[in-house]
């Protein structure tokens, strides 16, 4: 199974999915205990499910209390939920037996919606290699965060050099981040930003008082993730673009916002770099990989919900193939022109994700 | 369109349409000096008549609200299943347990003679979207002869207008006394005016709210924060299991568990694990039961999320062996569990089941949520043994399971006396 989705991830077909899909269930089914109870108690089974979008979701949040993992396989990694209101006690674990299929998926999938026009090739590919400053902590001090391992993996194939980092220790180091922007911005290699949509607030908050603005060179660009989740300082989307292109000089059609969950090995980004480059005007939308469908689901049946109606997100991914591929959230989403459009957290919902990864040492 | 108001007190009111849930209603516009030309004229106007007569009087106002046929019970039970989110059903169940203790004329004489003086205008502000909340306060005030002046709630604005309505058809001047209208909570100078323009004022609402509202208030003031209810099931006999079973699923249902009176955990005394699982399963097969008489009402997206996340809990607890267990239907979710604590429930027919050793294990059960506790329904109803433990908690009101919101005239919420903030004087 591992085999035929790393196969799909390298040579996606959308007519392949929904039986790649039903295979993946009956794996999961057989080897992971907690799920087949859980599917046992719907009595959704193989046996009965024809459809894959009838496979049952678990919630996210059965994560922190189960071990979903098919057995049989070597332990690979565990990537751990950045905390929750709930406390460090309760954070989720996601057990990854093969790594290699989460890094294949995340680099596919960033490099068309980020990279659509050949920035970040290797050499022959005919791009040019951006620097990759990252505001986000790094790998070796949270060891068990996917973004962290996420933006290494990314670094390491399309970064020009190592990826600086402009965390630590729960810190935005905002006077290296200035120095560094400032060196960047006579040149012409272009600078892929990248990280906590929270840590680059905090930055443009010290920007706005001490009046630094920035001019990044042409085809750079900004990869943020994880909103501002209940913090005490947000700002609207549009309050976001609008201030990377006041402070950065990255314009809106450089801008990819990622949602992506600890629980999930595929990550969904913005189709604005993909649109700017084929030449689309359309709203922005998350775009999902070949590998992975979302529905929209009522949160009173758990039922679809129809199009244009806002309901919780629910996420097929065949890269989990090694816990569950079917994903019940608590995101608030719309379905949008080939995507969706996250529009926050339910009101009942704890805050959780990418930004506290940040909050909890701060 | 329905009128959100009754100011008889004033000429010329003007009116706009605000939206209440899924219906537009026409509310007035009261500016500050309109307010207080109202509360001015409330005051000068001089109680007539003895309690009997006024007492006689709110009674047959209420009684047309009993009456199937009676064109003002048919239109609340058209416009407030709309307002409030609640099913026609469960509207239609409302409405008697509302008005059948306003329609006891002697009763409602008996209770709002007291020997204490009476304040001359009495102020009433509302909350939440249980009808009719401030009916029995403002029945009280007028047969006691005060002058009433009532703020509804954004959840519930219409009632007592129908009320005061239906007062009017019977005895016009007894209802010039009583004001009724709604505006947007803390806003507008109309408020402050009635805030510290009326002798007494009693508000209903959350605990900030209660706070903002004490802090602007200099004269007598009684606020009903937030409070929840709990019930004692005792499992004795087992011939009691399937009526009592019953009787808790129609106080979870009632009002969709909104209410302060609707119990949250229900303790199961005793009894050994077979007899409390059949409990349960008789509990969940009352709860279907009872959403085919009274389907449960709207239901937002956070408290939708908030219920599924307490299942999903519950379900991946239960699957992890943890001796917890989770029943639901569509409509109602049966948390058991086996610790004797206390958790809020996000309500609409989310009950927690818990085992208590004995009913003395209450007070440590409920811990530091014991002064939040308004009722605590038990059943079968207790002996007096028993019942002199549960009032030694402290809890205002102690119901028999199935009755636990139907307060009555004689209800002391939140410890107080009924006619605290009517009656001049101590209040307990």
């Amino acid at each position: 199974m591992f085999s035929a989705v790393r196969e799909f991830i390298g040579a996606p077909d959308p007519a392949r999915f929904p039986d790649l899909a039903l295979a993946l269930f009956r794996f999961q089914y057989e080897r992971n205990a907690p799920y087949r109870r859980f599917c046992d108690r719907r009595g959704r089974t193989p046996a009965n499910v024809t459809d894959w979008a009838d496979i049952p979701a678990v919630p996210v949040s059965a994560f922190k209390r189960a071990d979903l993992v098919v057995d049989g396989f070597p332990e690979g990694s565990v990537f751990v939920t950045s905390g929750t209101t709930e406390g460090a006690e309760r954070r989720g674990r996601h057990h990854v037996p093969d790594p290699s299929i989460y890094r294949a998926a995340a680099l596919a999938h960033f490099e068309r919606c980020v990279l659509p026009d050949g920035v970040g090739r290797a050499a022959g590919g005919g791009g040019v290699r951006p620097r990759f400053l990252v505001l986000a902590p790094p790998l070796a001090e949270q060891p068990q965060s996917s973004l962290c391992q996420m933006i290494e993996w990314l670094a390491g194939s399309f970064a020009a050099g190592p990826p600086e980092y402009f965390v630590a220790r729960g810190e935005v180091q905002a006077e290296a981040l200035d120095r560094r922007l400032r060196e960047c911005e006579p040149t012409r290699e272009p600078v892929l930003l990248i990280g906590l949509t929270y840590a680059f607030i905090r930055f443009i908050e010290r920007c706005q008082t001490s009046g630094a603005r920035f001019r990044l060179p042409y085809a750079s660009r900004i990869v943020d993730t994880g909103g501002t989740k209940g913090r005490s300082r947000s700002m609207s989307r549009n309050g976001v673009l609008r201030a990377f292109w006041d402070y950065f000089g990255v314009p809106g059609y450089f801008v990819a916002n990622e949602y992506g969950m600890t629980e999930m090995c595929s990550q969904f980004y913005d189709d604005s770099i993909q649109n700017h480059f084929a030449g689309r005007k359309r709203d922005r939308a998350k775009l999902a990989p070949e590998w992975a469908r979302t529905r929209v689901m009522s949160p009173q049946t758990l039922e679809p919900v129809p199009r244009g109606e806002r309901g919780l997100l629910r996420h097929f991914d065949l890269a989990n193939v090694g816990s569950v591929l079917a994903l019940q959230t608590e995101d608030v989403g719309i379905e949008v022109g080939e995507g969706f459009e996250v529009v926050g957290r339910a009101s009942g919902a704890e805050a959780r994700g990418c930004a506290l990864l940040l909050e909890q040492v701060a | 369109m329905e009128r959100a108001f009754h100011l008889p007190a004033l000429e010329r009111v003007r009116t706009r349409p605000a939206a209440f849930g899924t219906l537009a209603l026409a509310v007035a516009e009261l500016s500050a000096d309109e307010m207080g030309q109202l509360l001015a004229r409330l005051r000068s106007r001089a109680a007539y008549g003895g309690a009997g007569d006024r007492a006689a009087a709110v009674a047959a106002a209420a009684r047309r609200f009993l009456d199937p046929d009676d064109r003002l019970r048919l239109r609340a039970l058209e416009a407030l299943p709309n307002v409030t989110g609640f099913s026609r059903a469960m509207i239609e169940e409302a409405l008697p347990r509302v008005f059948a203790p306003l329609a006891d004329a002697q009763a409602l004489a008996a209770m709002a003679r007291p020997a204490a003086q009476v304040v001359g205008l009495f102020g009433i502000v509302a909350a939440g979207n249980i009808p009719g909340v401030a009916l029995l306060k403002t029945a009280l005030a007028l047969t006691a002869g005060a002058s009433c002046v009532v703020k509804t709630a954004a959840g519930e604005p219409l009632l007592t207008a129908l009320f005061a309505e239906a007062l009017g058809a019977i005895d016009p001047s007894l209802a010039s006394a009583l004001a009724v209208s709604w505006w947007e909570g803390g806003s507008g100078g109309g408020e402050e005016a009635l805030v510290r323009g009326v002798d007494s004022l009693v508000a209903y609402g959350s605990d900030v709210a209660i706070a903002a509202l004490a802090a602007r208030r200099s004269g007598r003031f009684v606020g009903f924060g937030h409070k929840l209810s709990i019930a004692v099931v005792l499992l004795d006999r087992a011939s009691d299991v399937q009526s009592l079973a019953a009787a808790a699923a129609v106080d979870v249902a009632l009002y969709d568990q909104l209410g302060c009176l609707s119990p949250q955990t229900l303790y199961v005394v005793g009894a050994e694990l077979s007899r409390r699982r059949e409990f349960v399963e008789r509990l969940a097969e009352a709860l279907e039961e009872v959403e085919c008489r009274w389907p449960r009402g709207g239901l937002g997206e956070g408290d939708a999320v908030a219920i599924r996340r307490l299942r999903d809990e519950y379900e991946w607890r239960e699957l992890g062996g943890g001796g917890v267990s989770l029943r639901a239907g569509r409509s109602w979710t049966i948390l058991e569990d086996p610790t004797a604590g206390f958790r809020p429930s996000p309500l609409h027919r989310t009950i927690f089941v818990r085992p208590l050793e004995t009913i003395g294990d209450l007070r440590h059960a409920v811990g530091e949520w014991l002064p939040r506790i308004e009722c605590v329904g038990m059943g079968p109803w207790p002996d007096a043994e028993t019942r002199v433990s549960l009032e030694a908690l402290g809890v205002p009101r102690i119901a028999a399971l199935g009755h636990m919101q139907d307060p009555g005239l004689d209800w002391r919420q939140g410890g107080l006396d009924p006619m605290a903030g009517i009656i001049l004087g101590k209040q307990r």
